[in-house]
Parts: C-alpha cells; structure tokens; sequence
C-alpha cells in the first residue's frame, strides 16, 4: 500500500515539476511556495543583520561574551536545541502523514510540533529571566545585542506555534490529504526556517 | 424532437444540405467489391488469405499467449499496477526527462521507511526524516562537547563548519530544496550571499575605526 501512495505521490510531483536543466517553467512553481520562499528571503536580511551587529561586538569585546557564556551555562540552551530540532523532525512528520492522507497522524505530530516549539518558548522565558537575575538589561551592551536576535526568533518561535495550532484544527476539519497539502508544506517551510535561524544562532551567540 | 435530429443530419452549420452517408446493404458490407484489376485480384487474395489464417492453430496460441501474460501481470501487480500507469502517463506523453524521474522518485524515497545511509540500506519509522533528525541529534551533542574545548584557531571554523552542515541537511531535506525547484535556492542564497559578504566587510573595519 506505501509503496502505491509512493508512486501517486511521486506522479503528482511529476506533473508538478518538470524542473528540467534545473530550470522550472512558470507553471511548475506553486505561487505560494514562491511568495514564502520570497519572504524567508527577506528574514534572511534581518537576522543576518542582528548575527551581525552580535558578531561585531563578539569580536571586539570577546571577555564580555566569555562571562556571559559561563553565567549562563550550555545545558538549558542545549535542551531548548535539542527541543527546537526535534519540532523541525516532528513538522516534517506530520507533513508526510498529510501525504499518505492519514488526517489523525497530521494532528499528533503537528500538535507535538506546536508542544515542543512552546516548551522553546517557555525555556527561553526561563533563560531570560536568570540573565535579568545576573543583570544583563537592555541597556547594558552585551543585552541588547543578545536580547535582539534571540527575542526577534522567540516571536518567530510564537507565531509559528499558534501556526501550528491552526494547521492541527484545520486537521481536524479533514482539510488536509494525499492531494491537498499545501499548507502544511509551506508552514513547514516557515518552522523549518525559524530552526536554521536557531541552528547559528545557538552556535554563534552560545559556542564561539 | 424527431424533426430537429433530422435537420441536423441534413445541414450543416452554415445551413448547406448535407448528403446523409448512403447505407450499405448487408450483401455488399459482408463481400468484396469484384477486382477490376490485376492489382486488385493480388488485394483481395490477400485480404483473404488473412481472414483464413485467423483461424489457424498458431494464430490462436499467439492469442492466448498474450492473454496470459496480461493475467499474470496483473496478478503479480495488483496493487502498484495504478500506481505505476499514472507515474508513466506523462512519460508516454513525453513530459518526463530521466532527470524529472529521478525527482520524482526522490519524492517517492521521501515517503519511504527504507533509505540509504553512506551505502547502507536503513529502514526506520519516518525513513531519511529520522535519520537526519538523528544527524542533527549527534552534531548538537558534538557541538557542545567541542564548544567546551579551550578556544583555539581551529575552534570557531569548526563550530561554524558543523552548523552550515546542520543548516544544509533542514533545508536540503526538511525544506526539500533537494528535489524541488532549483529557483528557491537561488532565492535563498542571493540574499544570504550578500549578507555574509556585508558581515564579513563590517567585520574588517577596526573597533577604533580608521
């Protein structure tokens, strides 16, 4: 049976992108998948601009980073990693479920998508509030430049999450099948996105 | 009702009469016309010949024989036997290269439990998904281990190194830029390339300034 939904699922692609030379014709790109690729173009721009102003100041002020690194300790940034991947593992998931048209497999692992991206956001509180507890603020110059990208990708975190929830209750209507999966794909590339985003942010502000 | 199929058969859309086609009767649909000709009477004995040898022995085996193998075929495939007619429908129609084949059935593995790890088949629940979350797994654990090694030149291209790999795998397969439309990675990469080179240009200007 899996490998009949296979060979459907790859006929759909088929005739869905007759990329050839690597060159896809007008009618092969879905307009959606376009304009969200477009605007994870545009988020590139953004958080390379916050890696950037961090990178500056960790460069010339590499003492004041060391001390932070050692307040704050790896293990709790560690987890929150290892959450953060497993919900990039539990979206894609449920993705494939929506392609072998099973409706209750999209439920169980886009809804353990949104627990995982929540329990990321509720660590992050918790990390944020042992920094005010060490008195890194806003206003010193090592907080603004930690608080900025990594706030800037907590919201991201959030908006994803209540994503995710709408993705589970559409699941639950039946919206979602073996032919109709857009939806799911392109908030799979939003999530999957924001855990790139996190995948340099943890290495850039937590290990260098 | 009656008059109006009539008219249609006598008219045509521009209203000119139409000549129905006239009917044959059975006598003449059932023979031959008689050959006027040398060329003719070499038709017509061929024409019969044929219609004589349809009913021979060898011709009947043929028959059956291909008869056969449908059956089989169908017994063997029951299942993929749609699957299969739909995949290479647009290959008959000529819309499917070997290139968009092997897209396709990159898809198809996508979909599969069974895939292959440095030449070697694996077959876990979610297939090559699991198999790079299990990647990912490892290089964060090895990131973190190396992360508390005494920094060094090495240190920080090695951080880096590990997580452009980490990235690659979420968007190769995650965000399936491995087989979708080669565009999106354009798209991302222009602005990403711009970027890095910006960052790498702030980066050389002295914190004192020039």
């Amino acid at each position: 049976m899996s490998s009949q939904v296979s060979l459907q699922h790859a006929a759909e692609h088929t005739a869905g992108h007759d990329d050839h030379d690597g060159v896809p014709t007008p009618q092969n790109i879905s307009n959606a998948k376009l304009a969200m690729w477009l605007y994870l173009a545009s988020e590139v721009v953004i958080f390379a601009t916050l890696i950037a102003v961090y990178a500056v100041f960790r460069a010339n002020s590499p003492e004041a980073v060391q001390a932070v690194q050692e307040e704050l300790g790896i293990v709790l940034v560690s987890i929150n990693t290892f959450l953060l991947l497993a919900s990039s593992w539990a979206m894609v998931m449920g993705l494939r479920e929506a392609q072998k048209d099973n409706s209750q497999g999209v439920v169980r692992w886009i809804g353990l998508t949104a627990l995982l991206g929540a329990a990321f956001v509720g660590l992050q509180g918790v990390e944020y509030t042992e920094l005010a507890h060490a008195g890194i603020s806003l206003e010193t110059a090592y907080g603004m430049r930690f608080y900025a990208p990594t706030a800037f990708h907590g919201v991201h975190v959030i908006i994803g999450v209540l994503w995710a929830l709408w993705i589970v209750k559409r699941a639950r209507r039946g919206d979602f099948g073996a032919k109709n999966f857009l939806a799911i794909e392109i908030f799979g590339l939003y999530w999957h996105f924001v855990d790139v985003v996190w995948i340099f942010l943890f290495t850039i502000i937590y290990l260098i | 009702m009656a008059d109006e199929e009539k008219k249609s058969l006598t008219e045509s859309e521009t209203g000119d009469e139409v000549r129905p086609t006239p009917e044959y009767t059975e006598d003449e649909s059932e023979h031959l016309p008689e050959p006027e000709s040398g060329l003719d009477e070499a038709v017509v004995s061929g024409v019969e010949a044929s219609e004589d040898l349809t009913d021979t022995p060898l011709v009947e085996a043929f028959d059956d024989a291909l008869t056969s193998i449908q059956k089989a075929t169908e017994q063997l495939e029951p299942e993929v036997d749609e699957g299969i007619t739909d995949f290479r429908r647009p290959m008959m129609e000529g819309h499917v290269t070997p290139e968009v084949a092997a897209h396709a059935a990159a898809h198809a593995e996508m979909l599969s439990d069974t895939t292959v790890v440095f030449g070697r088949e694996v077959t876990v629940p979610g297939g090559i998904y699991t198999v790079i979350f299990g990647f990912l797994a490892v290089a964060t654990i090895i990131e973190v281990l190396i992360g508390g090694l005494p920094r060094g030149i090495l240190l920080i291209p090695l951080l880096m190194g590990i997580a452009v790999v980490k990235a690659g795998l979420v968007v190769a397969y995650y965000m399936h830029l491995k087989v979708d439309p080669r565009i999106f990675l354009y798209i991302l990469l222009v602005p990403l390339g711009i970027s890095m080179l910006s960052m790498l240009y702030l980066l050389t200007v002295p914190p004192t300034g020039y």
